[in-house]
């Protein structure tokens, strides 16, 4: 989809299907938080591109609606709409213009989308898929996980840039959360 | 004033989009389907709240 046209009937597609203000409002309180944060605790000034939440929160549905969600036997789920932010942030580049000269933009806007992410991940209190009550459902989050992968990688754009090291951050967190979760259950 | 997705147009209309991460037409021969264990987020409550900032310390503090 690169004709302006197309991509402008697909965005009324969009706004009919989702609360895109909504989204909107939460993508603003998250730059804002951000902003405050580093202004209180590193006396550091960010200013944002014009209309930053409306890009990030336009861009996000375009992508996930274009590329995601016509694979998904259901709804997109908590995990894949931190990763979209995430990546959509990272993509976009919010921050324009800070007044510290030890961290780069691209850092500052990489700390951003990292952030908007974990925010989406701990702003939610009832995810249970990973915090099943026993090792059966630990069983089977790890086989899930397992045959998701496969789908992704037997799928992957080869012609793309390759994402080594997020892929090496997956394998490290798969690794922790068995571990974790084995000697919990074992404790039991 | 221009609305949202007018906003958004100008932006995109100059951009030299990235690849797909998957290859479509092999995804679509698969029959590609991820199975989610979740209900729709996209639609869920979501509240940000200032409390979650101090978890993000480390974050910070590391980078």
């Amino acid at each position: 989809m690169r004709n302006l046209s197309e991509i402008s009937n697909f965005i009324d597609e969009i706004e009919e299907r989702h609360n895109i203000s909504k989204r909107i409002d939460e993508i603003n309180r998250i730059l804002e938080v951000f902003r405050e944060k580093y202004l209180a605790d590193f006396n550091t000034h960010i200013e944002y591109i014009p209309n930053a939440a409306v890009v990030i929160t336009y861009f996000y549905f375009f992508k996930m609606e274009q590329e995601i969600k016509g694979y998904l036997e259901n709804n997109s789920n908590e995990f894949k709409m931190a990763s979209g932010t995430e990546q959509v942030i990272n993509y976009v580049q919010p921050v324009a213009s800070s007044d510290t000269s030890s961290k780069t933009l691209r850092q500052l806007n990489t700390e951003l989308a990292v952030y908007s992410a974990h925010g989406f991940i701990a702003g939610w209190n009832d995810i249970e898929y990973y915090l099943g009550s026993g090792i059966e459902s630990l069983n089977d989050a790890m086989d899930n996980f397992l045959n998701e992968r496969i789908k992704i990688l037997s799928s992957q754009n080869l012609n793309a840039s390759l994402p080594i090291l997020f892929h090496s951050q997956s394998w490290e967190l798969f690794y922790l959360m068995h571990h974790y979760f084995r000697s919990a259950a074992t404790l039991r | 004033m221009l609305s949202n997705k007018e906003l958004f147009l100008n932006w995109i209309k100059d951009k030299d989009l990235p690849a797909n991460e998957l290859d479509h037409e092999v995804a679509k021969s698969q029959n590609l389907k991820f199975n989610n264990h979740a209900e729709n987020a996209d639609t869920k409550e979501f509240v940000f709240e200032d409390k979650l900032v101090s978890s993000f310390d480390l974050v910070l503090k590391a980078s």
